[in-house]
C-alpha cells in the first residue's frame, strides 16, 4: 500500500483506506499508551500486516464499555482491553435444568478475546476441563461467561453471558 | 487508563485440609453474596481479583487447591513465586488444627520465596461447637510467625480484612514483590518497614 498513489488518484476504496489508515493509526497509538503502561502485548499494532489488519479491523472491535456481571455488581473487564474475535466454542448454559445430568448449552461464534489473564479486573477460572477451563463471575461464581485456552493462553468472553 | 494504577500483581494460595471452608472462604474474600448450598459442578481453580489496599491496587491471583488436597495431590507448581499463604483450619474441627504442621511443613518445602508472608484463619467461628480455642490459634500463630485472624464465611466478620492484612504486608516486605511499571508504592502514615522480610511475629484483628 502506498500513500502516494492513493493521493494521486483517490477513488471512493481508496478514501477508505486512507480513513480506515487514519483509524489504525490512532489505535496504534491508544495500544502504544496500554504497552507502556501494561507491558503487554497489542497484537494489532504491526504496521506491516496491513491487510491482515484491515481485515482484523474491518470485523473485530474492542469493548467499548466496562464488561460486567449479570447477576452481581462485580467488575470483569475495564474497556478496551478485549477485542472481538469469531471463534467457535460450545459453552454449558448459565442456567441448568437441576435434574438433568448433562449440561444443555450452546455454540457461542463470536467472543471478546483477552491476551493476558490479569487483564481482568476480577473473574474466576474453573478446572482444567480437557484443554479449557471455563471462565466465571469472581464474586458470584456464576457461569460459564466464557473459556480460557490454556494452549494459546488467551480468554474469551461470551458477549451475551455478561452486561456491558 | 485501565491497568497504569496497579502496583503489582501477587500470589495468594489458599491450603487447609478438606472441609474448613477454603473455598467458601475465596467466595467470602471476594464478595458479598454468600451460597450456602454452593454446589459447583466444576470448582473454581483460581481468581484474579483487585484489592485496594493503603491507596494501592493490587492484582490478586487466589489459588484454591479445589479439593485436590484430599490427594495430596498439591504440586510444586501451585506454590511456586507465591508471596502470600493463607493457612486455613475449622475452629470446630480439631484435626483440622493440628494438621497445620503438615501444611506449614509442605508449604516451607516448595514455596520459592523463603520470605513468604503467612494467614492462619480460623474459619467457622459461627458455628456453635467450637474446640479450638482462639488463643491456641494466636499461640501457634505467634510461634511460625504469621498473622491471625478467625473469620466465617457466612458473616462478614474478618474475612475482608483478612486479605487486606495479607497485602499489607507483603506489600511492606522488601524484595517480595515487584511492582508493576512506573506504578508508585503510595505509603500510607509512616507504614513500618520490615526488617529481613520475615513477617514479624503475630497479628490480631
Amino acid at each position: 500500500m502506498n500513500f502516494k498513489t492513493m493521493h494521486l488518484s483517490p477513488s471512493f476504496i481508496e478514501i477508505e483506506y486512507i480513513i480506515i489508515l487514519l483509524l489504525l493509526t490512532m489505535e496504534k497509538e491508544t495500544c502504544q499508551k496500554q504497552k507502556v503502561s501494561e507491558g503487554k502485548a497489542c497484537e494489532e499494532t504491526d504496521i506491516g500486516r496491513i491487510p491482515d489488519m484491515l481485515k482484523e479491523t474491518l470485523t473485530s472491535s474492542k469493548n467499548e464499555s466496562t464488561v460486567m456481571c449479570q447477576k452481581c455488581p462485580s467488575i470483569i473487564l475495564k474497556p478496551g482491553l478485549a477485542s472481538t474475535t469469531n471463534i467457535e466454542q460450545f459453552l454449558p448454559f448459565m442456567y441448568q435444568e437441576t435434574a438433568s445430568t448433562t449440561p444443555d448449552g450452546e455454540t457461542v461464534k463470536q467472543f471478546w478475546c483477552v491476551d493476558d489473564i490479569y487483564s481482568f479486573e476480577n473473574v474466576g477460572f474453573s478446572s482444567t476441563v480437557g484443554q479449557i477451563k471455563y471462565l466465571t463471575c469472581a464474586d458470584c461464581e456464576i457461569g460459564p461467561i466464557g473459556w480460557h485456552d490454556l494452549l494459546t493462553k488467551k480468554s474469551y468472553i461470551a458477549p451475551n453471558r455478561v452486561k456491558l | 487508563m485501565a491497568d497504569t494504577d496497579i502496583l503489582t500483581t501477587l500470589k495468594i494460595l489458599i491450603i487447609g485440609e478438606s472441609g474448613v471452608g477454603k473455598s467458601s472462604l475465596m467466595l467470602r474474600f471476594t464478595d458479598d453474596v454468600f451460597d450456602p448450598g454452593l454446589s459447583a459442578t466444576i470448582g473454581v481453580d483460581f481468581k484474579v481479583k483487585v484489592l485496594t489496599v493503603d491507596g494501592n491496587r493490587a492484582k490478586l491471583a487466589i489459588w484454591d487447591t479445589a479439593g485436590s488436597e484430599r490427594f495430596r495431590t498439591l504440586t510444586p507448581s501451585y506454590y511456586r513465586g507465591a508471596q502470600g499463604a493463607i493457612l486455613v483450619y475449622d475452629v470446630t474441627n480439631r484435626t483440622s488444627f493440628q494438621k497445620l504442621d503438615l501444611w506449614l511443613n509442605e508449604l516451607e518445602t516448595y514455596s520459592t520465596k523463603s520470605n513468604i508472608v503467612k494467614m492462619l484463619v480460623g474459619n467457622k467461628i459461627d458455628k456453635e461447637a467450637r474446640v479450638v480455642t482462639r488463643e491456641e490459634g494466636v499461640k501457634y500463630a505467634r510461634k511460625h510467625s504469621m498473622l491471625f485472624i478467625e473469620a466465617s464465611a457466612k458473616t462478614r466478620d474478618g474475612v475482608q480484612c483478612a486479605f487486606e492484612e495479607l497485602v499489607e504486608k507483603i506489600i511492606q516486605t522488601p524484595g517480595l514483590w515487584e511492582t508493576d511499571q512506573r506504578s508508585e508504592l503510595r505509603l500510607s502514615d509512616g507504614a513500618p518497614t520490615q526488617q529481613g522480610g520475615q513477617c514479624g511475629g503475630y497479628c490480631v484483628i
